[in-house]
């Protein structure tokens, strides 16, 4: 029984890296940034939260939709000003920007915010609410949001890439951006439009790690960053599907190892990253390319 | 449906490039990431004036290594407002009068970003580049620890407080069960492991005694220099006082699911939960054993929920839990510089707009200890002389309370440069003016604290 909780908890975990990932993989898939600033990012929109809940008092719930559309703003004109200008002198140029803006992010939080962590949501029910699966199994309400929030937004990301006009547009300006141009496109603007989607899953996946356990300015690149960086690559760059299983390899792999010995939790995860990188280094679901 | 999506490309072989300018991209990104680091070692937080002090400068100065940001700001958070009330009491204000001449203080504060080998190379620094007269050094063994082997490496006089003392003084060498190093030139005041397992052990009796008890006490040590050091201090204290442990396998710092230790916790059905984890990684857990039904009768948890604003940020969750704290308003004790109480330190942080008192405001005493041995001395830039000063410093009243590193009782002063400030039990209750109040509701190892609670069990 203590397996079969180990992996509900690894895919439940799962879910929550895979929303961390999702922006991480849109911004690398679209515009072909490593946007080193992601983590921080997520912790951004996290104290957007406390800020307008603090400023505010609206209930927390609500403060979701707000945060979302902040940060979906913000992406917006960081990548209409900063990114694009970096983008123009090319692929290192956008890696020091963002690691830059990491920088930036991380000291202005603890200039404005200091450094004491902060909770989100602390209050509501769904924090301590759980359900009870078989003896030893008991899942809690707020893991299985997370993972439903995380499949819904990949979901809807896929559609709206796949099935929508404009979803088509920033696919078509991701394959060739020069084509698209001469067919009338403005590819500034539909990267503008893919940051802010990209930010807005940011936000979603910040929040709900400020429910899960607290933030403070330095969570973004201590922890965040690394699982989601992981999250992509065993996943295989390129497919939201892949980063959904991604999350969910990782997730696995460490709740099975920490059911072994606890000690080898956060090892698992990565023996299993370095596993698919050399077994399969286009990741488990991109396919093998045929040159 | 397809898994094609916009970041699919046409061109066959471009998920194979893809990838590899990723992982150029974040190798180069992990270069910067060292870079940067050591870029900022450069800064510091509060600014002193001045430059170091040479053989024959009248001005004494201080090196303050402490963490001012970074995991552990929460240790550091008073510091600033400490340094203020000391640079106002007259002894420092003035300064000190030593063989005819008068020393002013200068206080240089370094930075240490939480981070152990930053704490190490800034000393380092302070000792060689800037030239300070003595060092200071507190909160946790991440930050202290390098610190003092830089200190009694290079010579230099340092005074360390907020660490467990075994920790501190196995890492100069010594061994805590057979004490009879002595360090040259660093000395320190604080509690250790065992004082919290003392501390602990009444509070679990106490509720049992109400609520029943199975004398089980679920652990959760990590694996750290913190927990390692717990992990061997607790289970003969617990044995002996008839607790058994349900002691989980030492886990890495930052694991993000702990599901397979609470089910370890539950088949023991421990009555009562302890552990030393890392702030964050305690948010976790606290929600994951709430979660997954694990509800101790009492929780007591060292290193977490040691400052107001850890417990504002579990919110409800931080409700009835107990920790231990090495100073609060309610102590007796007096500062040797102003006479001020405890209590009048306390209501000075909240009234300056510090919230509720930190139970750090006790770094205080760094500053007592420092001035006392350089009153003892003749000159004050020597520094074999400062260090020997400070294995005489006497302070029947400081802030952190009596400090005696003459006194070889071996209760006050289990080792060598080692001086014991026992901690008291303290609880998260409901406040009336703040949403939680530390309530001091044990004093069994410090009985001049007053009781401002009673214990409560975290989960009736």
């Amino acid at each position: 029984m203590g397996w079969v909780n180990a992996i509900i908890q690894g895919i439940l975990t799962g879910g929550l890296y895979a929303l961390f990932a999702c922006g991480l993989s849109l911004m690398f898939g679209v515009m072909r940034v490593v946007n080193l600033a992601h983590g921080d990012l997520a912790t951004v929109a996290g104290y957007i939260g406390v800020g307008v809940i603090a400023a505010t008092r609206i209930p927390f719930l609500w403060s979701v939709p707000i945060v979302v559309v902040v940060m979906a703003a913000v992406g917006y004109v960081l990548q209409r000003t900063l990114i694009q200008a970096a983008l123009r002198r090319g692929e290192l140029t956008t890696l020091i920007v963002t690691f830059g803006l990491s920088m930036v992010i991380e000291n202005g939080l603890l200039q404005f915010f200091s450094a004491n962590s902060r909770g989100l949501g602390v209050n509501q029910a769904i924090v301590g609410a759980s359900f009870s699966l078989g003896p030893q199994v008991q899942v809690a309400w707020l893991d299985v949001v997370i993972f439903a929030l995380a499949v819904v937004v990949l979901l809807g990301l896929q559609y709206y890439l796949s099935s929508t006009k404009y979803g088509r547009l920033i696919r078509a300006v991701a394959d060739d951006r020069e084509a698209a141009q001469l067919a009338g496109a403005d590819y500034r603007h539909v990267f503008g439009v893919a940051a802010a989607i990209a930010f807005a899953t940011v936000a979603l996946a910040g929040t709900a790690y400020g429910m899960t356990t607290t933030i403070d300015p330095t969570t973004g690149t201590d922890t965040i960053l690394l699982f989601a960086f992981a999250a992509v690559v065993i996943g295989g760059l390129g497919s939201l599907w892949g980063t959904l299983l991604g999350g969910v390899v990782l997730g696995v792999a460490q709740q099975v190892g920490a059911q072994l010995n606890i000690s080898y939790e956060l090892l698992a995860g990565y023996a299993v990253f370095l596993v698919v990188l050399v077994v399969r280094p286009q990741g488990l679901t991109a396919r093998r390319s045929q040159s | 449906m397809t898994d094609q999506t916009a970041m699919h490309s046409n061109d066959a072989n471009d998920a194979g490039i893809r990838r590899r300018n990723l992982f150029r991209a974040a190798g180069a990104g992990a270069a910067i990431l060292g870079g940067g680091t050591l870029l900022d070692a450069c800064s510091s937080g509060l600014k002193g004036s001045g430059s170091g002090g040479g053989a024959n400068s009248k001005e004494i100065t201080i090196g303050w290594v402490h963490p001012l940001t970074g995991s552990l700001s929460g240790f550091g958070a008073p510091d600033e407002w400490i340094w203020q009330q000391v640079s106002r009491t007259p002894q420092f204000k003035k300064g000190i009068k030593i063989g005819g001449k008068t020393y002013t203080f200068t206080l240089k504060s370094y930075d240490s970003q939480s981070s152990a080998t930053l704490a190490g190379t800034l000393a380092k620094q302070a000792i060689q580049n800037d030239n300070v007269d003595i060092l200071f050094a507190d909160s946790t063994p991440e930050t202290v620890n390098e610190v003092a082997s830089q200190a009694e490496a290079l010579g230099t006089p340092l005074v360390c407080a907020n660490i467990p003392w075994e920790s501190w003084y196995g890492n100069l060498g010594g061994n805590p069960v057979k004490p009879t190093f002595k360090p040259k030139y660093a000395v320190m005041y604080f509690l250790g492991a065992e004082h919290l397992a003392k501390c602990f052990i009444p509070m679990w009796s106490k509720i049992g005694a109400k609520y029943g008890s199975d004398h089980t006490v679920a652990a959760a040590f990590p694996n750290d220099s913190d927990g390692n050091a717990f992990r061997s201090v607790f289970p003969p204290i617990l044995k002996k006082a008839g607790y058994t442990m349900a002691l989980s396998s030492p886990y890495p710092d930052g694991t993000t699911n702990y599901s397979s230790m609470i089910s370890q916790f539950k088949g023991a059905k421990a009555d009562f939960f302890t552990n030393a984890p890392l702030p964050p990684d305690f948010a976790t857990m606290w929600k994951q054993c709430v979660q997954q039904g694990y509800k101790p009768k009492l929780a007591t948890v060292a290193k977490v929920l040691l400052f107001p604003t850890d417990a504002y940020a579990m919110g409800n969750l931080a409700n009835n839990i107990v920790t231990d704290a090495w100073w609060v308003p309610s102590l007796p004790w007096h500062s040797s510089l102003t006479g001020q109480s405890c209590q009048q330190m306390a209501d000075l942080f909240t009234s300056d707009g510090h919230g509720q008192p930190n139970s750090n405001i006790s770094n205080y005493t760094l500053f007592e200890i420092a001035f006392k041995a350089f009153s003892q001395v003749n000159n004050p830039h020597d520094h074999d002389e400062v260090a020997a000063a400070l294995y005489k410093v006497r302070l029947p009243e400081a802030l952190a309370g009596p400090i005696d590193y003459t006194s070889t009782n071996p209760k006050t002063n289990p080792a060598p440069g080692v001086a014991i400030t026992p901690p008291v039990g303290i609880q998260w209750q409901k406040g009336t003016k703040y949403q939680l109040e530390a309530k001091v509701v044990d004093n069994t190892l410090l009985p001049q604290a007053r009781l401002t609670g009673d214990l409560k069990p975290t989960f009736a």
